[in-house]
């Protein structure tokens, strides 16, 4: 991943107050890759229990799926709460620091990447593109959780004065996210993103 | 192979100017644990042709306020 860039739009959040909003993260990503604009849009007839979103980046500007001349394009499926929506179009948002060699860029490397998906690959064996997928989850938390916040709800969920669902709650993230956050290896994880 | 998959591989990655000439996709997978690669693959076709032939919603982050 391009760790450098990404160090920039970490550095960002950690000036912010959750819940951070889309547009905030879009405006920064813009001045981060100011060549690579995005659009995002809603497909009314995606099923959100089989794909969420996804991102595409195309080269082929002429084709009908590029909207506005911007070949980067985010799509959601409609139907999912604020949190949801919220947080797959920020991991979506996080595949502009892939580097090449994480790139989902032929049809077996696509191939690849839906069986690792589908689960019937042990982790050890992912594809390079899959574990840009869940490698964005972690960036996704890193950017909507700022560093003194996260530490902030660790010691209330350590004191009992907060549940999960409530630390939801003021990130607007999903609930089954939030213990991510608090893994004990969460600060390398996150720590290794842009080091 | 399956026909949804190549279908998917053709549209994003074949030659000619009806394919995409796809650089980069990923996707986050629904709550559906039991979704093949095919399924997968179905999905997306049908998304690029909906989208294609205009049947979409552009989201403007800027209005929007999460």
């Amino acid at each position: 991943m391009q760790k450098e860039k990404f160090k920039q739009l970490y550095d960002f959040c950690q000036t912010l107050t959750p819940y951070i909003s889309r547009s905030e993260i879009q405006n920064k990503l813009l001045t981060i890759f100011p060549d690579s604009p995005f659009v995002v849009m809603f497909d009314h007839g995606m099923n959100p229990d089989s794909i969420k979103g996804y991102f595409v980046a195309s080269n082929n500007n002429d084709h009908p799926f590029v909207k506005n001349g911007l070949r980067n394009t985010i799509v959601l499926a409609k139907g999912l709460n604020q949190c949801w929506e919220r947080f797959v179009t920020v991991k979506e948002m996080m595949h502009l620091f892939d580097d090449e060699n994480e790139l989902t860029d032929s049809a077996d490397k696509f191939s690849d990447l839906l069986n690792d998906l589908e689960g019937s690959t042990p982790n050890e064996g992912w594809s390079a593109p899959m574990r840009a997928e869940t490698r964005c989850v972690w960036m996704t938390l890193a950017c909507l959780c700022p560093e003194k916040y996260r530490k902030s709800f660790e010691t209330a969920r350590l004191s009992n004065s907060m549940d999960d669902y409530e630390i939801a709650v003021q990130l607007k993230v999903p609930a089954q996210h939030v213990p991510k956050l608090f893994r004990e290896d969460f600060p390398k994880i996150v720590g290794n993103l842009f080091i | 192979m399956n026909q949804q998959l190549e279908l998917a591989q053709k549209r994003l990655f074949g030659d000619g100017t009806g394919s995409l000439d796809t650089k980069n996709i990923k996707l986050y997978p629904g709550s559906n644990r039991d979704i093949v690669p095919e399924k997968f693959a179905e999905e997306i076709n049908k998304s690029i042709s909906r989208i294609s032939a205009g049947d979409f919603e552009i989201i403007d982050l800027e209005k929007s306020d999460y």
